[in-house]
């Protein structure tokens, strides 16, 4: 998916005199150059008050820039990853294995503490998201990949996807356990699409941001609501399905935006 | 979209859950959960349930947003995978979407019928079925289900079987293809009954 076929969809939505604007910041953003952000979200420039200057490069630490370099790198190598009913993604047998990113402290991973989790959430997954395969990221979290296709807007595309578990899941947490980034289109290019920021994202300095999955009356803090991948991934369908109502221009920002919007 | 069958059988069943207040009846969370419980494994339940909601509530958006058109073409995705089983097993599947319609007191002939399409079945088959649970005959819905496999109130499993293999094949459309055209008719009438007839009790 290319910056320039979100940015032509035929809409109301898109077509404002902003347009050719967005069009140059998703362009700066894709080299990975320098840009303004407004603290109401506006990379226009037309709105005043903080501003906040997001570097260069600042976008290839977001998960969504990490995972689509790594799939890039496997592909090229044509490598395919199997992740062992321990959880052993690296196939050696034997013994616990802590994958650590650089600097970082070593974290005891949900599924070396819990492999039957784990085989949990595969099970589910191979029934409801069949065509989603499991990849470990650098600093040893597993996520799921895949592609969803919606088909709202009649020249739709499909949007990849990772789902990426914390690595304390499925400890409740607002937002949920696993959190889905958008790896093509990305969600910034979304944005700049837009010209405002969906609400329902959440962000981190780790992951960039990613979607919120689950619901206020499911989880809040001392809950003990648990989330699973599938649930996730399918909640992440309807968060999608709306964004794409906001782009065909069939559902209004305000109520995309609304608490209950979606 | 077309991930499994079991997210296709969830997109279907929100199709025809008839919502109050925004909260789906128990007895129709029930009977999807027993019905997934048998065919999926009892350890899929939660998710199944959960991702329900989620399509509901993705139907909702669309429907609000007036976009009926992305509903129906989601279902005829759903299509793809959902009917590709034997004769039998859609008619297995056709049972349990009336059956859900019974539990949420909202049976939708016109989406019972799209349903039937997207299965690949006909209208004939949901009018067969509803005929059986018509609340206004005097025979219970199993007693006219046994009835048509010719069997009586102390049936067993065994006999059940016994007589649905016995019927279907004498009234299988291949058996009947040296009689007359309205013979013939007649026959695919009687074996659509003889099915709908034991999946309703398998089913419902």
């Amino acid at each position: 998916m290319n910056v320039s076929k979100i940015l032509s969809i035929p809409s109301g939505q898109l077509a404002d005199a902003a347009s050719e604007i967005r069009k140059q910041l998703a362009e700066k953003l894709r080299r990975g150059e320098t840009i303004e952000v407004g603290s109401d979200g506006d990379v226009t420039g037309r709105t005043g008050g903080n501003r906040l200057v997001v570097q260069e490069g600042k976008l290839a630490s977001d998960a969504a820039s990490e995972i689509r370099k790594q799939l890039a790198e496997k592909l090229r190598r044509g490598e395919t990853i199997e992740v062992g009913s321990d959880g052993d993604v690296t196939g050696r047998t034997g013994g616990n294995r802590l994958v650590v990113q650089e600097g970082k402290l070593a974290v005891r991973q949900w599924y070396e503490i819990d492999p039957q989790r784990l085989e949990d959430e595969k099970e589910a997954m191979r029934r409801f998201f069949p065509r989603f395969t499991l990849h470990k990221k650098n600093d040893g979290r597993l996520y799921w990949y895949g592609t969803l296709r919606l088909n709202v807007l009649p020249n739709g595309w499909p949007w990849e996807i990772a789902a990426i578990y914390n690595n304390d899941h499925p400890h409740p947490v607002m937002g949920g356990s696993v959190r889905v980034v958008l790896i093509n289109p990305d969600i910034n290019t979304i944005i700049n699409a837009l010209g405002w920021t969906p609400h329902h994202l959440l962000r981190s300095n780790d992951d960039g941001y990613y979607l919120c999955t689950t619901r206020a009356e499911d989880i809040s803090y001392g809950t003990r609501f648990e989330t699973t991948a599938v649930q996730t991934i399918s909640w992440a369908v309807k968060w999608l399905t709306a964004l794409e109502l906001v782009l065909s221009g069939d559902m209004s920002k305000e109520l995309f935006n609304s608490p209950n919007g979606i | 979209m077309k991930e499994s069958k079991i997210y296709n059988l969830l997109l279907v069943s929100a199709y025809l859950l008839h919502i109050s207040d925004g909260q789906i009846l128990e007895k129709s969370k029930q009977h999807i959960a027993d019905f997934i419980g048998k065919n999926y494994g009892r350890e899929t339940i939660v998710d199944s349930l959960k991702v329900l909601g989620t399509l509901i509530d993705q139907q909702t958006i669309l429907i609000s947003s007036g976009r009926e058109d992305a509903v129906f073409l989601k279902l005829r995705e759903a299509a793809s995978l959902l009917s590709d089983g034997t004769y039998e097993n859609r008619m297995g599947l056709l049972a349990f979407f009336i059956g859900l319609s019974i539990e949420a007191e909202h049976i939708d002939v016109d989406k019972l019928h799209n349903v039937a399409l997207i299965l690949g079945l006909e209208e004939d088959e949901v009018d067969i079925m509803l005929e059986m649970v018509n609340p206004h005959s005097e025979q219970s819905p199993r007693e006219k289900a046994l009835k048509i496999l010719e069997l009586t109130a102390d049936a067993t499993d065994d006999d059940i079987k016994a007589a649905f293999r016995r019927l279907s094949l004498k009234y299988h459309p291949d058996r009947n293809l040296d009689k007359s055209v309205s013979e013939q008719k007649e026959a695919e009438r009687k074996f659509k009954e003889v099915v709908a007839a034991k999946q309703f009790l398998d089913n419902i």
